[in-house]
């Protein structure tokens, strides 16, 4: 083919269409086979480089997922031979699989790649491994991001994440991090190092950390995928006591992700009482509320069903005034006592400034939070502010504002606060 | 009379499941524990762990053999039990058409051999 035809391009297209969607189960799928992510790795690199060589752009193979499955399958079987041959160390499970390469019960399974992510999920949220990974683990291996958009997703330096990826490798091969379900008396904690990761990645994609897009939708639809995944992987485990958070995760997200298109007016951050509520997403709220009754059916009750109400209460209130807001203060109540931090304790007192007025609120404020935990906390100043400005006591609210402009890194939140502080001039 | 209710649905279901549907199955299981709890029928009952962590045993002549795996690959797989005390077959056939399964996959029941006493 010559470079730059349509033809190649259309062959490209439909590769890096079908690695997105699929790389994350082949990978599992190998790494469960033979145990080694490297390898797993290399394999369908070289699954790829063999479909761009070979598939005919006007007869593409009709499954093309499983095609790279098989190849990358085969090609793996191949190298394990070969380092069998040269001694080379190598996990029993890649032995046993290349010596008995049937390892499925029939062929047609492999035309539907089996879905190990449940596994490579635990692997990449792995508590041995530092925070700063799992993240760009879960979203190369399990979400099939490639580096340079993980970078841009989390607004890092191509090389950074680079070099994160390859430390978190060498740590997982060297330290023995196998590629399993935890047993029962762990995977409750670990599922919770995995829903964190996951929530990261939406929060990546929701309040961008840096720079000028406030908003990087793509890695909130990545989180998206990811908690459904995770739901129906548990399902399939049949850890049923999981379940209720992990449902709870799910309409957390969807329902937050229902007012992403009011967040934004033309560049600027609208904050949610400034909101126009026609612009969110009536189905997803819909989805979130009917996926949280599921949840809270299965009386299992957890931080994320917790958030999770709160913010179906927030998606069903007609208005900013008609919220809910005793109900949410109860709420962030029942969190403050399983899930405390200074977030819960800074939006509960807002939620009963709404319900009592802002100075019984305030003085609830300053009783809950410590100066250590809230002197860098942004969100902390801008709610401090905002009941000081209600009280009358502007000098004050203009210095939390100003403290909370010094914190802020993102390009819209800080015009936002500037117009804020302008205001009590 | 005890019968054992045998629940056979395909396993991989779960992986494109609407997730909504997830929560609605099990909640449904809950709502039939509930149930059969209350009315003295269910006796024991659990949910069984994937094919893919079963283990298959055999011994011939002395010598032991074990496969990883169920003893037979099949499209439906075995993926819970309960144990119920009913009158009657036609009891435990109201039961097993309440289990949320029996609507995609299917539920044998088989009365126990129960030893007498004594």
């Amino acid at each position: 083919m010559e470079p730059g035809t349509a033809s190649e391009e259309r062959v490209d297209r439909l590769l890096l269409a079908t690695y997105r969607e699929h790389a994350g189960r082949i990978i599992g799928s190998l790494v469960r086979s033979f145990g080694d992510l490297e390898l797993a790795e290399e394999a369908l690199h070289d699954a790829c480089a063999a479909a761009l060589r070979s598939w005919n752009p006007s007869h593409p193979p009709a499954n093309a997922a499983a095609w790279l499955h098989r190849v990358a399958r085969n090609r793996s079987i191949d190298t394990v031979r070969k380092r069998q041959r040269g001694r080379e160390k190598l996990p029993l499970v890649a032995v046993e699989a290349a010596l008995h390469p049937h390892s499925y019960p029939d062929e047609h399974a492999l035309e539907t790649i089996p879905d190990e992510r449940l596994r490579m999920m635990f692997a990449c949220c792995h508590p041995a491994l530092s925070m700063q990974a799992r993240v760009p683990l879960m979203l190369k291996y399990v979400s099939g991001l490639s580096t340079p958009e993980i970078a841009a997703g989390l607004m890092a330096p191509e090389a950074t994440i680079a070099q994160r990826l390859v430390r978190a490798k060498k740590k997982i091969k060297a330290s023995g991090i196998g590629f399993g379900v935890p047993d029962s008396r762990d995977v409750h904690v670990r599922l919770e190092d995995v829903q964190v990761v996951i929530y990261l990645i939406f929060n990546q994609g929701y309040f961008s950390d840096s720079g000028e897009d406030l908003v990087r939708t793509d890695l909130c639809t990545d989180a998206l995928l990811l908690a459904e995944a995770l739901v129906q992987l548990l399902a399939r485990e049949k850890l049923i006591s999981e379940l209720p958070e992990s449902l709870g995760l799910l309409a957390l997200l969807l329902l937050t992700h229902a007012r992403l298109p009011a967040r934004l007016s033309s560049e600027s951050f609208v904050p949610l009482e400034h909101q126009d509520r026609a612009a969110w997403n009536r189905e997803e709220i819909k989805k979130g509320t009917e996926l949280l009754d599921q949840a809270m059916k299965l009386r299992r009750p957890g931080p994320y069903q917790i958030q999770a109400a709160i913010a179906a209460l927030h998606g069903e209130a007609a208005s900013y005034e008609e919220t809910d807001w005793e109900q949410i203060a109860l709420l962030y109540g029942k969190l403050a006592k399983i899930a405390p931090s200074a977030a819960v304790a800074v939006n509960r007192a807002f939620a009963q400034s709404m319900v009592h007025g802002p100075s019984a609120a305030l003085a609830k404020l300053d009783d809950e939070t410590s100066p250590e935990a809230i002197s860098d906390y942004l969100p902390y100043h801008v709610g401090r502010a905002d009941l000081l400005r209600r009280l009358g006591r502007e000098e004050e609210a203009a210095g939390h504002l100003d403290a909370a402009i010094k914190l802020a890194t993102n390009r819209s939140i800080i015009d936002f606060l500037r117009k804020e502080r302008a205001s009590l001039d | 009379m005890k019968y054992l209710m045998l629940i056979y649905s395909d396993e991989t279901a779960y992986e494109s499941m609407d997730p909504q549907k997830v929560g609605e199955m099990f909640g449904a299981y809950q709502a039939f524990n509930e149930e059969t709890a209350k009315s003295g029928q269910l006796l024991s009952g659990h949910a069984l762990k994937p094919t893919a962590t079963a283990t298959t045993v055999s011994v011939r002549d002395g010598k032991r053999m074990v496969t990883d795996g169920p003893f037979a690959e099949t499209k439906e797989q075995l993926g819970g039990y309960y144990l119920v005390e009913c009158a009657s077959l036609d009891e435990a056939r109201g039961l097993a058409e309440k289990i949320p399964d029996v609507k995609t996959g299917r539920v044998e029941i088989r009365p126990v051999v129960e030893m007498p006493q004594g």
